[in-house]
Formats: structure tokens, C-alpha cells, sequence
């Protein structure tokens, strides 16, 4: 009872942009969230392409539970609970792999790929057969909701998740930005995969919404010229926008038409020409009348994704890439991160060179980015388990008076769906974490709009 | 010397986290087959051009049913 007041009260503190440090800490708001974010939310698994042709799986987690995303022999892209229906254990212990068939390392129990349970070993002499033991009967499980879009692959534990298009909403609109720059869209190379000592969190609301770390944490960056343009104050004159379970931050772009704009950070023509092709007016109107550029997002609760232009070559143009990542926690005060290169599969060989160098410069186990922010995320961390300094309200405000009015207004006529803002404010990182507010205290889809 | 009948080496291993197989071409008086041998069952097969071009018609189902019984026959276990 107790510990049910403390949760509501540091969740009506949340709420008011004021972030009790123990959110990024404490075991039973991490147990919460396990029950209730985790547990029925839309969460990322996989990408189509990770899964080309039949057999092909990889096996992915929603934080403890285990699952196999398989392409069967007739191509239907599956998800399977990674759980011997006998006793429990990992059916598939390799990260990825292709098999037309899962045999269980305990007993031998083997499965097809679509998860049908084919044999039993001494099925007679044990179980009696098929008249007392019906192997249809005891497939590997599905997950209570499996739906795709863009080939993003998602799950939700919750059998009364809306439906994924209504969850995604209006932040549809964002993401096709990133996942669909041709009707083909994606392919996904990697994860590269690493563990930071931060908790979840943290990344998805720097993704979500924090242009103003850019400047300073990101200094060395624009010092040794990785891009080509480094004034501090770039991003201020960026919009940040939120739309029912996403947001993200935009830059700036030069005047200029939809093509030029796109050529200035790097896209080639027969690119742009399939971009315009296949986002609609209203997307193109973003770049094009707006004269804005998707960068760095996050979806809530846990997938984000970055678009850059830095340098792959002292002094050349800039080469756009994409990434996808996931927070994956581990425990309150632990992340698994997975890190993806994502490139448009109709995109030019030598594009997805020059952007995967793009990407391995600054993102990825690789990438300065990664270094610079992962040293601050740690730091909050560990101070945030301190026995005091876990009660210190932090200030998440930017962009509210003392007394929580709005200093700037939405945007007038942002040609997007949800609410943007011009300039630094922490408009997004509330957004979203007003979302998490909502699941953590079980509210379901009646209760949003 | 050509032709003469034997084992050759192993072509290649096929693997997956769940088996793993030799493959090699078995040269006979006459003519050829592919041996396929599980190291970890200690079992071998050798299977004839019309025999492995059979398989190029069957379904997933059929090597389902093959693995009804998941690491071979049981009256010898």
C-alpha cells in the first residue's frame, strides 16, 4: 500500500516535469515497468530484412521473455515464445541462425519453424502417443500480439493493445522518414550490441527530444570537423515534435527546393526522386515548405533512430545515414544497447558504402557519439541509486514558466501531425515521459487520445 | 589414382546451433554419392543422384515427419 503511494506520488511529480532521480534507479519502478510498460506496450523486435529467406530467425528479448522471429519455409515471418513447452528451456540459444527446424537441447523435443511440435522422442513408450499426447497441442506459444509496419516488427504482451497502427498514431508520419524512403524500404545490418550501466530511459529521452546536450557534450565532434556546418546554435533553430507515442528533433535546412534541400545533406538524385515518389504531399511538404529534416527520435517505449550528414572524408560532402536502436534494460540500472545501420535497399552500392562509414564514424560501438553520451548516462545512473540523492527532483522544464505555462507556442502551421516546437525546450522528453506515466499507472488506450 | 573407390575427404560441414553434418562425395567402382554423416549421432547416409533429386520435391512436412523421431530410430536406443 505504502510502496503503491510512493509510485503515484513520484509519478504526479513526473508528470509536472519534475523527476524524482530515483526513476532512474530504483528496483520497484523498474519492476512496474516491467509489469506495466513493458508489458503492454508495442515493443521492436526485428526488421523483415534481418530475415531475408526461409529458416532465417534471430532471437530477441522484451526485457526477460525470449522470442524467436522466424521466417518458416513458406516465408511467413513468425514470432515464437523462445520456451520448450516440456520444461521451459531455450529452444534457440544462438543470436541468429537459419533452421528449418528448432530440436530442444534438454530432451530433444523438436519443433518446426512455424513453431508446430513434430517430434517427441519416445512419444509412445512416454506419453502414449498421439491418443494421450497430441503434439498439435503443444507448439512452441505466440506472443499475445505480433503486428509489422515499414517490416519494423513488433509485439505486445497486452492481447488488448490497441492495434499497432492506432498506437503508432500520428508519429506514422516520423518514422516513414527513416523506414521508407522507397516503396521497398529498409535493410538492416548488425546490431552491434553493448551494455551501459544507465537505465533505459535516459537514451530514449536524449533521443526523443534533447537538441541541447548537441553543443556541449558533442564539442569535440564539431571541433575536429565531422560536419560541416558546427555553430553552436544550429539546433535552436531546429523544431522538436511529438505525436502520440513518438517524437523526435528536425534540423534547419537552407532555403531551397524538396531536391536541393535532400542534395544538401548528401542524398542522390535517384534517391530524392524516390522520396518524392513515395511520401505524400503533406511529408514532402516537411522539407519542402517547412524546409525541415528528420534527425534523432525515439518511439515510445524503447526504439529510437538517428539521421545524420557528417563527413565521411576530410573536407567532402556530407553522407546522410540511418540508424535504429533499441534500450533493451536489463535492470534498473542497466541497458543492453542494439544498434542498427539501416539503409533504403534501392539506394546506390557506393551510398551504402559511404553511409555505413557515416554511421560507424559517429554511431555504434564505434561512434563518437556513443562515448560522449554514454559517459554522462552512467554518471546520472549511479547518482541517481544514491540513498539521498535518489529523492532530488531533477528539472525537466525547459521551455515552461515557474508556474508550467508554455514560454513559446506550438508551431502554426506545421505540416505534421502532434505538437512542435522551434528551439531548445524539453518538450519531447515530457511527452514522452507523460506516456510512461500513463502506462505505469495502467491506463490503457480509452484513456489517450 | 582416379576412379578408385573410397571415402573421399570431407567437402564441407553444414552447421546450425542444432546439428551439424559432413558432407562428402563417395566415389564408387562406377560411379558417385553423397555421403552425409552426423559425427555427433554416428550415422551415415549415402544417397544416389535419383535419391537426393527426389528431395528437391518434397515439402517441409516431409522432413518433419523424419524428425519424429529427433535424433533417430528408437528401437536401438
Amino acid at each position: 500500500m505504502g510502496e503503491h503511494g510512493r509510485l503515484e506520488r513520484l509519478v504526479a511529480d513526473v508528470r509536472q516535469g519534475w523527476i524524482p532521480a530515483a526513476v532512474y534507479s530504483d528496483r520497484e519502478v523498474f519492476e512496474q515497468e516491467v509489469e506495466c510498460v513493458f508489458g503492454r506496450a508495442w515493443v521492436y523486435l526485428a526488421h523483415e530484412s534481418e530475415i531475408p529467406e526461409p529458416g532465417d530467425y534471430v532471437v530477441r528479448r522484451v526485457v526477460h521473455d525470449s522470442f524467436i522471429v522466424v521466417r518458416d519455409e513458406h516465408g511467413v515471418v513468425r514470432v515464437l515464445a523462445n520456451v520448450c513447452r516440456h520444461r521451459g528451456m531455450q529452444v534457440c540459444r544462438a543470436e541468429r541462425g537459419n533452421a528449418s527446424h528448432f530440436r530442444c537441447p534438454y530432451h530433444g523435443w523438436t519443433y518446426r519453424n512455424t513453431g508446430h511440435l513434430v517430434g517427441v522422442p519416445f512419444h509412445e513408450d512416454a506419453y502414449g502417443g498421439e491418443r494421450e499426447f497430441p503434439k498439435a497441442e503443444f507448439g512452441l506459444l505466440s506472443p499475445p500480439r505480433v503486428a509489422s509496419y515499414n517490416g519494423l516488427i513488433f509485439v505486445s504482451l497486452d492481447p488488448n493493445a490497441p492495434a499497432l497502427q492506432d498506437y503508432l498514431g500520428g508519429f506514422r508520419y516520423y518514422l516513414d522518414f527513416y523506414t521508407r524512403q522507397s516503396p521497398v524500404g529498409l535493410e538492416v545490418h548488425g546490431p552491434q550490441r553493448w551494455r551501459v550501466r544507465a537505465n533505459w530511459k535516459i537514451g530514449a529521452e536524449n533521443f526523443c527530444g534533447d537538441t541541447y546536450h548537441t553543443p556541449y557534450t558533442h564539442q569535440s565532434i564539431a571541433e575536429i570537423g565531422l560536419f560541416a556546418e558546427h555553430r553552436p546554435g544550429k539546433r535552436k533553430e531546429g523544431v522538436v515534435y511529438f505525436a502520440d507515442r513518438g517524437g523526435g528533433t528536425t534540423y534547419k535546412l537552407a532555403p531551397g527546393s524538396f531536391e536541393e534541400r535532400l542534395r544538401s545533406v548528401g542524398y542522390p538524385d535517384e534517391m530524392v526522386e524516390r522520396m518524392a515518389q513515395t511520401w505524400s504531399p503533406e511529408q514532402r511538404a516537411l522539407v519542402a515548405e517547412a524546409g525541415f529534416i528528420v534527425s534523432a527520435a525515439t518511439l515510445f517505449p524503447n526504439l529510437s533512430f538517428v539521421h545524420n550528414w557528417p563527413r565521411v572524408r576530410e573536407g567532402g560532402p556530407p553522407v546522410p545515414f540511418i540508424s535504429l536502436r533499441l534500450w533493451q534494460p536489463v535492470s534498473a540500472g542497466e541497458t543492453e544497447v542494439y544498434s542498427w545501420f539501416a539503409v533504403d535497399r534501392l539506394a546506390p552500392e557506393e551510398f551504402k558504402r559511404d553511409s555505413y562509414r557515416s554511421y560507424l564514424l559517429s554511431f555504434g560501438t564505434s561512434g563518437m557519439f556513443e562515448q560522449d553520451d554514454v559517459e554522462n548516462w552512467t554518471s546520472i545512473t549511479a547518482v541517481a541509486a544514491g540513498r539521498w540523492s535518489s529523492q532530488i527532483r531533477l528539472h525537466s522544464r525547459m521551455g515552461l514558466s515557474r508556474e508550467g505555462r508554455l514560454l513559446r507556442q506550438p508551431m502554426d502551421g506545421w505540416p505534421g501531425p502532434g505538437r512542435a516546437f522551434q528551439g531548445f525546450g524539453e518538450y519531447n522528453q515530457r511527452a514522452l515521459l507523460e506516456v510512461w506515466c500513463d502506462y505505469m499507472q495502467g491506463a490503457r488506450e480509452e484513456a489517450r487520445v | 589414382m582416379n576412379g578408385v573407390p573410397g571415402e573421399d575427404a570431407v567437402e564441407f560441414e553444414l552447421a546450425n546451433e542444432f546439428a551439424v553434418v559432413r558432407v562428402r562425395r563417395r566415389r564408387t567402382r562406377n560411379g558417385e554419392r553423397l555421403e552425409i554423416e552426423s559425427p555427433r549421432l554416428g550415422r551415415r547416409v549415402s544417397l544416389c543422384p535419383l535419391e537426393l533429386e527426389s528431395l528437391t520435391w518434397q515439402t517441409p512436412e516431409t522432413f518433419s515427419r523424419f524428425l519424429g523421431t529427433p535424433f533417430g530410430p528408437e528401437e536401438e536406443g
